[in-house]
C-alpha cells in the first residue's frame, strides 16, 4: 500500500508530511520520556556539595528496560522489513504483504511503533523507491499513525471487554489493513486523481482480503517468536 | 526466545524467503491498474537498490536476496544509533 509520489497531489503530501513529522516529534518525546531516567542534579548536590557541573547530573541515560526496548525496536524493524518484501498471492493476479504497524504497537507499545513502522518506510522510500518520497507522509500516516497509534487505543479499549486477547489482536490488525486502505484510498480521492466512488470500494475491498493475511501473520509472529505484548 | 535470533531470522526472510515472493502487483497497485490511474505515478527518485534488486548483480534471485539482506541490515543500524540519540547528553 505504499503511495508512489504522483497519485496524491502535492498539497495533500506536504500537509501529511506535516503531520507525520508532528506526529514522529511527539512519539520521540514520549519514547524517550518512557526508556530514560534522568539523574537529578539536586539530590547528589544534597550528598557531596556543588557536584552540579559534572556531566552525570545533566544526562538522560536509558534505564535497563529502555536499553532492552531499544533493542528490541532495532530487531523487530529489521524483520518487518523483511517480512513487508514477502508478497502473497491474494486473488485473481493481486498480492498482498504484512504492514505490522500494528504488530509493532502491540508488542513495542504505540510510540515505539510508530517509530519503527516509520523508519522502516523510510528507508524503503529512500534505498528501495518503494513509496515516494513526497508521499512518505501519507503512507507513515497510513500505515504508522492509523495502523501503530490507532490499532493500539482500539485495541485496548477491546480489552475492556472478555474477549480472549489473541481474538482482538487478529480482528485489529484486520482492522488497520483496511482502515490504512480506507485512508490511503480518501487521500487518492481527494488529490482529484481518481473519483471516490472508484477507488474507495476498490481498495477497501481488496483490502480486506490482504488483511487476512496481516491477521494469521500477526498472530503468528508473536506466537512463534513469543513476543511480550506491551503493556503500558 | 533470545531476541538476538530475531536479527537472524529477519535476515534468512529477507536474504532467502524474499526469493519466493509472489511478483504480482499489491492491492494499491492493481486498484490503480484496473482504475487507470497508474499513468499518475511519477518516479523523480529511483533510489539506490530499485526494485529491491542489487545493481550489477547478473542473476535477479541473488540481487533480490543481496538488496533484503542490506536492507534490513539498514533498518536494524539505523533503529540501533537511534538508541545512542535517546541517551544522548542534555545540555
Amino acid at each position: 500500500m505504499h503511495l508512489p509520489d504522483g497519485i496524491i497531489n502535492n498539497q495533500i503530501s506536504v500537509g501529511f508530511i506535516a503531520v507525520a513529522v508532528g506526529f514522529l516529534i511527539a512519539s520521540f518525546s514520549k519514547l524517550r520520556k518512557s526508556l530514560t531516567e534522568k539523574v537529578v542534579a539536586s539530590k547528589l548536590a544534597l550528598a557531596d556539595g556543588p557536584a552540579i557541573e559534572s556531566p552525570v547530573n545533566q544526562r538522560s541515560l536509558l534505564t535497563k528496560k529502555g536499553k532492552e526496548r531499544m533493542e528490541l525496536m532495532a530487531m523487530l524493524g529489521a524483520l518487518i522489513f523483511a517480512l513487508q518484501m514477502i508478497n502473497f498471492p491474494v486473488t485473481n493476479g493481486t498480492s498482498g504483504h504484512l504492514i505490522g504497524g500494528f504488530l509493532l504497537a502491540v508488542t513495542l507499545g504505540p510510540w515505539a511503533g510508530l517509530l519503527v513502522i516509520s523508519m522502516v518506510l523510510a528507508v524503503q522510500s529512500l534505498v528501495f523507491a518503494d513509496g515516494g518520497l513526497l508521499a512518505l507522509g501519507a503512507n507513515i500516516f497510513n500505515m504508522g499513525v492509523i495502523a501503530s497509534l490507532g490499532g493500539y487505543f482500539l485495541y485496548r479499549l477491546l480489552s475492556i471487554s472478555k474477549l480472549p486477547q489473541f481474538v482482538i489482536i487478529g480482528f485489529v490488525s484486520w482492522l488497520t489493513v483496511v482502515s490504512a486502505s480506507l485512508f490511503c484510498a480518501l487521500e487518492i480521492g481527494l488529490s482529484g486523481t481518481i473519483n471516490f466512488s472508484a477507488v474507495v470500494p476498490a481498495m477497501v475491498k481488496i483490502h480486506s482480503l490482504i488483511g487476512l493475511g496481516e491477521v494469521l501473520l500477526t498472530v503468528l509472529i508473536i506466537k512463534a517468536l513469543r513476543l511480550k505484548l506491551y503493556e503500558g | 526466545m533470545k531476541v538476538r535470533f530475531i536479527l537472524i531470522i529477519s535476515l534468512l526472510i529477507s536474504g532467502a524467503l524474499s526469493i519466493f515472493a509472489s511478483s504480482y502487483p499489491d492491492g494499491l497497485e492493481k486498484v490503480a491498474e484496473d482504475k487507470d490511474f497508474l499513468e499518475s505515478a511519477i518516479s523523480w527518485w529511483g533510489g539506490l537498490i530499485p526494485d529491491y534488486a542489487m545493481p550489477g548483480v547478473a542473476s535477479g534471485k541473488l540481487a533480490t536476496a543481496l538488496a533484503g539482506i542490506i536492507g534490513a541490515l539498514i533498518v536494524f543500524g539505523l533503529l540501533y544509533l537511534f538508541g545512542f540519540i535517546v541517551n544522548r547528553q542534555r545540555s
